[in-house]
Parts: C-alpha cells; structure tokens; sequence
C-alpha cells in the first residue's frame, strides 16, 4: 500500500454558524469535505469572511462546530473537544499563527515556549530538554544566542522560526499553518517557505496551509481548495487550479493577483464578480 | 514638481541616535506616477510623511523637498496648511484612522470640500456625490448616508480616494492604500486610483512592499533599502535587467515563472 495516499486529516461536511448578534448569523462553513493525504500540503486559499481560519480553528481544536466531523489518523475527534482529548490532539497536530508576537511572552526567552511543549508533550527532564531546544532552534535555522532573546530582541522571522520550533517540539504529524508567512517581508517570507519545505521533507509532516496569498501556495502546495463564504468552489492539484481555473472566483483570484507585467483590469474583475454572483 | 535632495532623517534616541533615511534623492514629474518600493524598516512611509511635516517630533530633518520649487520643509502656519489641503492629498493604509466614526461619510467629503476649496455645503454635496460615482459606487446615497463601520474596507478606501481628489490637487501621496485589503478588492482600488489619477493629470508618490503592484501603475520605480535608494528605473528595467543585488533579491523572492497568465488560463 502506498503511505503516501493515506490520509491524515479527513473532515467531513463541517458546519460552523456565528451570532453576529441581533439575531444575525453568518455561516463561516457550510459543509465543507476537505481530506489531506499524509506527507503533502493542502493549501486552503480564500479572502477575508471566506471561512478558511475557522476550518483550521476547528481541525486543531480550537473552534468547535455545530456538524460534521474531524477526523485525524484514522480517529474521529470530538466535535466540541474535552481537555484530555485536546491534549492528545496536540500531540499530533500543531499550529503556527499568522503573528507570532501574539502568541510569545514578551517578558520571557523565546526558548521557553518550546519548553513549554516539550514539558507538556514529552518525558525529557530538565537538561535533556535544554539540549533538544538548542537542537530545534538550530534545526529551524536559529542560533544558540537566541535561546535566551525576548520575542522583541528578534525579527519578524526569526519569530515565526520561533513557532515552527515550538510546533516542531510536539514532534507531530500535522502542522496546521494559519497565515504563517503574511506579515513577513517577501524575502523573508521566501526564507521561511523553503525552511518549511525541507522541515516537511525530512520529516514527512504534512500540512495545511491557510493563506490568501496564490504565490505562496504556487511556492509550497501540492493541493489547493478555494473557499468563498464558507463554501469549497474549486479543488484540485496546484497545477490544474493555478493553471486552469474552472471557478469564476477562482479566475478573479487569479487575476487579481499581482505578478511581473500585470494590470489590474476593472472590466474584468467587474465581468467575473458578475459571472459569480449569477 | 517634486523634488527631494539628499534627505536625512534621525530619531532622536535614549541611548544613540537612529538613522532613519540617508541621503534620499527622488523626484516626480508633473502628472508622473513614482513608486517608492520597500520592506518594512526601509524608510519608504518616513520619506512619505516627510513631505506633509508628519514626521515624528524628535526626528532630526537635512536636505530640501521642493514642490514645484517651493521649499516644503520650510512651510509654516497658513502655508502649510494650503499645501497639505489643496497642493497635496495623502491615501494611508488604514481609511478608519482618516474618517471620523462618529460621522457619516457623506460629512468627510463636504467637509474637506468646504475647508479646501470654500465650497459651499449644498454644492459639496452633489459634488461628493459625484466623486463616489467617479470612484466605481453604484449605491451613492447609500454609502453617503452611511457610517464608516457600516462599509467594507475597499469601500471606505474609495471613499477616502473620493476625498483625495476632490480638490484636483497636483500631487497624491499613496502610503500601502490596498496593503489592508483583500486581493480581489485590493486590483479594483488601485484600477479605481489609476483611473482618477490618469483622468486627472495628478503627479503620484506610490509607497508599496510590493514590486509587482507599484509597477502595475507606477511610470518610474525607487527601490529603498535601510534608508537609502538603491536603484532607480522603468518597472520593465527592474524586471528584467536589476542592477542592485537587493532589487535582484526582492525579484527572486517572488516566483516569475508562474504558470498562468492574465490571458492564458482566463478567457
């Protein structure tokens, strides 16, 4: 049998519906199927309200849903996780966020988030921790000094190497990446996506990658869903979806994305915003 | 028409001094769109603020900004205030941090048309209606009724786009204006602002990140890096023959051989 066909994230007709308050709802995910084999990277591609963050808040247990289900390695988890089940969770699948910042103490070194990890998910003691930090920050291209920086000592991607790191220390299959590059320099944004890219190599680890951004997903995703208001249009390989988009969102997507010699054209961004909306 | 000499910027630091902006030399020609490429840290929205006096209080500022051979920096009181209302216009990132919560729209627009150019309020109000119109909204009124939390981002720029070519002036300072929107929203505002701008014969200052996007409306790029310009030249140049190892870089980092096209998968 071939291991790389196996999947190790299937969701199944997720449903998620907001309170936007006075009796308002929006629906984030309107039953949404995504399956991710294992070893490859899932883009999930859309705009702002598309409902591609509440999907990856709901796979790493972070969101819950009102139907369908999650299911990881073969195991269902439960729609509205339990504290025991979350740390299980955990155990298998990790999230980077779009600003590390935010989710860094600013007031510690950035050495002990990832502690922090291998203290929940691991029996290492004290020293054999010490050592498997050092190994991680030099894995994901940091230096020994850094260990004992302050989130605000470092650069923006010299964070975000911080998170992958703390990810990594869980030693899990899935890493769920939310944005991970979006707020980065575009040189550094390419730094990051070739460490991810080896990181996923060596590793085998699989992932799904939330962004908005098609270059990033041209640059690391073998597969590629386009959400719009909580709904999947399109699916495919990279290939068949950057290179021939059957979906009108997805050919706005497309051509409204700045690359080398590109216009933005209001005839055609209005034509297709049309084409969508009948 | 604008003209920027040899431009230094220091931040007044607790320990030691920050230099900020080197020796920055731009120009920008009548009805001339010019980009000011960068990433972040590079000095690119310092150089902008420069210009309308918004740099910060302990900054220390060297060289000359002439605009149409008026020494900017020199501007005081009355002067000062005519050029930032009437010579120049600014679009920034965020339309929230421009447009008053607290008022609808419609009071932005008539407002400034009422400060700048002595409009009166019945005459500034068919004229903002007829700039939302001119910036690609179909529901005029609605949006003129409305209040800034009521309208979507794209929409809010559009606004402030409205805004800043109400009075006709010569030069637009553009500092990221689609950097918080999203992509598809992000093409139609800045077609809209190429549109007025080009209709208009305005001279246009265009700070981005992003190479790709500046060149799509800008005539000349500015490559800026810790400070300093680094290479100057026509978007095509850029593109295809960079000089500088760091304008090299910033190509490289986006990938060029993209398999689709605007003509090729796309009708």
């Amino acid at each position: 049998m071939n291991a790389a066909a196996e999947p190790v994230i299937v969701v199944d007709s997720l449903t998620r519906t907001f309170h936007t308050g006075r009796g308002r709802t929006v629906t984030a995910l309107d039953h949404v199927s995504v399956t991710v084999e294992a070893g490859t990277c899932l883009a999930v591609v859309g705009e702002s309200g598309s409902g591609k963050t509440t999907l990856a808040r709901i796979i790493v247990g972070l969101e819950r849903a009102d139907g369908g289900t999650v299911t990881l390695a073969g195991r269902v988890v439960a729609a509205k996780a339990r504290r025991h089940e979350l740390r299980r969770r955990a155990q298998q699948i990790q999230m980077v966020f779009q600003d590390p910042q935010s989710s860094l103490n600013r007031r510690l070194p950035v050495s002990t988030a990832v502690d922090e990890v291998l203290r929940a998910h691991s029996r290492l003691g004290a020293r054999a921790r010490r050592e498997r930090c050092a190994a991680l920050f030099e894995q994901v291209g940091l230096e020994p000094r850094h260990l004992t920086a302050r989130p605000d000592e470092l650069s923006g991607g010299q964070r975000q190497r911080v998170a992958i790191a703390r990810a990594l220390a869980a030693d899990p299959a899935v890493i769920v990446l939310d944005e991970s590059v979006a707020a980065l320099d575009v040189t550094v944004q390419a730094q990051i996506l070739q460490l991810l890219a080896e990181l996923r190599a060596e590793k085998g680890l699989t992932y799904l990658f939330i962004t908005h951004d098609l270059s990033v997903v041209q640059q690391i995703a073998d597969h590629v869903v386009v959400m719009r208001r909580g709904v999947i249009v399109e699916r495919g390989t990279t290939e068949e979806v950057l290179g021939n988009p059957q979906h009108p969102y997805t050919q706005l997507l497309l051509e409204c994305a700045p690359r080398p010699g590109w216009k933005p054209q209001r005839g055609m961004i209005r034509a297709l915003r049309e084409e969508i909306a009948s | 028409m604008l003209q920027i000499d040899d431009l230094s910027l220091t931040l007044a630091g607790k320990h030691a001094d920050l230099s900020i902006l080197r020796g920055v030399s731009l120009s920008v020609g009548a009805g001339e769109a010019v980009g000011l490429v960068g990433e972040s840290g590079s000095g690119k929205s310092m150089t902008l603020r420069s210009i309308l006096h918004m740099a910060p209080v302990n900054a220390t500022i060297a060289g000359q900004i002439l605009l149409d051979g008026e020494d900017v920096l020199g501007l005081r009181g009355e002067d000062l205030r005519r050029m930032r209302s009437r010579d120049v216009s600014m679009i920034a990132q965020n339309p929230h941090a421009v447009l008053n919560p607290v008022l609808p729209v419609e009071r932005y627009l008539v407002e400034g048309m009422h400060d700048a150019q002595g409009l009166a309020t019945r005459a500034a109000r068919v004229r903002a209606g007829e700039l939302l119109e001119q910036v690609g909204i179909d529901e005029v009124d609605r949006v003129l009724r409305s209040y800034p939390h009521q309208l979507s981002g794209g929409m809010l720029q559009r606004v402030v786009i409205a805004g800043a070519i109400a009075g006709k002036p010569r030069l637009m300072l553009a500092d990221e204006p689609t950097t918080a929107l999203d992509v598809t929203t992000q093409a139609e505002v800045m077609a809209i602002l190429d549109d007025c701008r080009r209709e208009l014969g305005m001279a246009m200052l265009f700070v981005t990140h992003d190479l790709d996007l500046a060149a799509a409306v800008c005539d000349r790029i500015n490559v800026m890096k810790d400070g300093e310009i680094v290479e100057t030249g026509v978007p095509e140049q850029l593109r295809d023959d960079p000089q500088h190892p760091y304008t090299r870089a910033l190509m490289a980092s986006r990938p060029a051989g993209i398999t689709w096209t605007s003509t090729g998968g796309i009708k």
